[in-house]
């Protein structure tokens, strides 16, 4: 589980909030490297998680593979929006969104 | 030319001259439900929905904005624009949207709130308070297909207090089987129930009420996980290889748990093909 890997090691400090990278996967399945990185604590006010947090997390989006193909009712290939969501209570991450 | 004269001063005199200039437009009464509900179908229903345009489209928050440049007091122009920034994870300008919501009509928009806090969010704590207050001010209601109750379960147990997670849990599936002698409690109700009897060791409770779950909806794949689980824990392992390959089956056949909003996001205890493939290592589909 990513959740029992990440964290302990980590530099978020204490921080508790939801470090969300907005992306797009191509219409061959691959990770397209323009993405957005959207930061707020556990009140959802904006905040700012240290570099190299961001960095680790980001890291880790990119050492994903195989993503689904949108295939649509026409048999074209579609890219299409994606997102994960890292919540970190005290630090350490608890839940990855969606 | 003469007659083009004429037309010329007429339409300056019906646009010079005419009430729209002088007399501005009442402002509508936004306090009253028909004018705001109104002004959602001429710009949703009637505009954006009818225009092709959908949540994901750059132009959607245009059409809510219109709703709100007459009267910003549509709490459900506000739930509508941010939308979109829930399904991303773009808390940071959905959440206040959705308190706009909430503060406009909060019978309305509290449970909704609730649910894409718990659901959505993972923010239980926050959850937990706003579906507590839901209950304190209307009782035993719900939000999209289940009760106050089944999502306070939820967000007890995704907080690892297992007891108060089995307290609501029974006391939303006690609430389902009381609207009837054929009343049956929802499948997913069972699911989680039977999670939270595990993981508080009742293996015997846990079986039953999964099997309640099985009953309803055999492929369910997570009811066959954790029926699988349950089964192993209790030693007896080829029967829970049964269910954790039923379950597998039923995933793979493109089962899923049947909840609205699966599609944007996973919920609790949710199994995906390699949690099957660690229940059952070295087995194939």
């Amino acid at each position: 589980m990513l959740t029992d890997s990440y964290g302990n090691d980590m530099v978020f400090g204490n921080q508790s909030g939801f470090i969300t990278f907005q992306f797009v996967i191509d219409c061959e399945g691959r990770l397209v490297k323009h993405v957005k990185v959207l930061q707020a604590d556990m009140n959802y006010l904006p905040t700012q998680f240290p570099y190299q947090a961001i960095k680790e997390l980001y890291t880790f989006i990119l050492s994903l593979a195989d993503w689904k193909k949108i295939v649509l009712n026409d048999g074209k290939s579609y890219p299409y929006h994606s997102f994960f969501t890292f919540k970190i209570i005290d630090g350490k991450v608890k839940s990855i969104i969606p | 030319m003469g007659k083009l004269k004429v037309l010329f001063l007429s339409v300056c005199i019906s646009v010079g001259g005419g009430k729209v200039l002088s007399q501005p437009f009442p402002a509508p009464d936004c306090a009253q439900y028909t004018v705001r509900d109104s002004l959602v179908k001429r710009y949703i229903t009637d505009g954006a929905v009818k225009a092709g345009v959908s949540y994901t489209d750059a132009r959607w928050p245009l059409y809510c904005d219109s709703i709100l440049s007459i009267c910003a007091e549509v709490a459900e122009a506000y739930q509508l624009k941010a939308l979109p920034y829930t399904k991303y994870g773009n808390y940071l300008i959905a959440m206040p949207l959705i308190d706009k919501a909430v503060l406009y009509d909060t019978l309305q928009f509290l449970p909704y709130r609730a649910f894409i806090k718990g659901i959505f969010a993972k923010d239980y704590d926050g959850a937990i308070a706003d579906f507590s207050l839901c209950q304190r001010l209307s009782g035993s209601g719900g939000v999209m297909d289940h009760s106050f109750s089944f999502y306070l379960g939820l967000c007890y147990m995704e907080n690892g207090d297992d007891a108060m997670a089995s307290r609501y849990l029974s006391e939303d599936i006690a609430m389902q089987q009381g609207r009837g002698p054929e009343a049956q409690a929802h499948f997913n109700a069972w699911l989680y129930s039977g999670i939270v009897q595990m993981n508080l060791g009742h293996l015997d409770t846990a079986r039953s009420q999964l099997q309640k779950c099985l009953d309803q909806y055999p492929q369910h794949p997570e009811g066959n996980y954790y029926m699988a689980a349950v089964l192993f824990r209790m030693g007896l392992l080829v029967e829970g290889k049964k269910y954790a390959s039923a379950g597998r089956a039923g995933h793979a056949a493109g089962y899923r748990m049947n909840e609205d909003n699966l599609y944007y996001v996973n919920y609790p205890k949710q199994v995906s093909s390699s949690d099957f493939d660690a229940l059952l290592p070295g087995e194939c589909n």
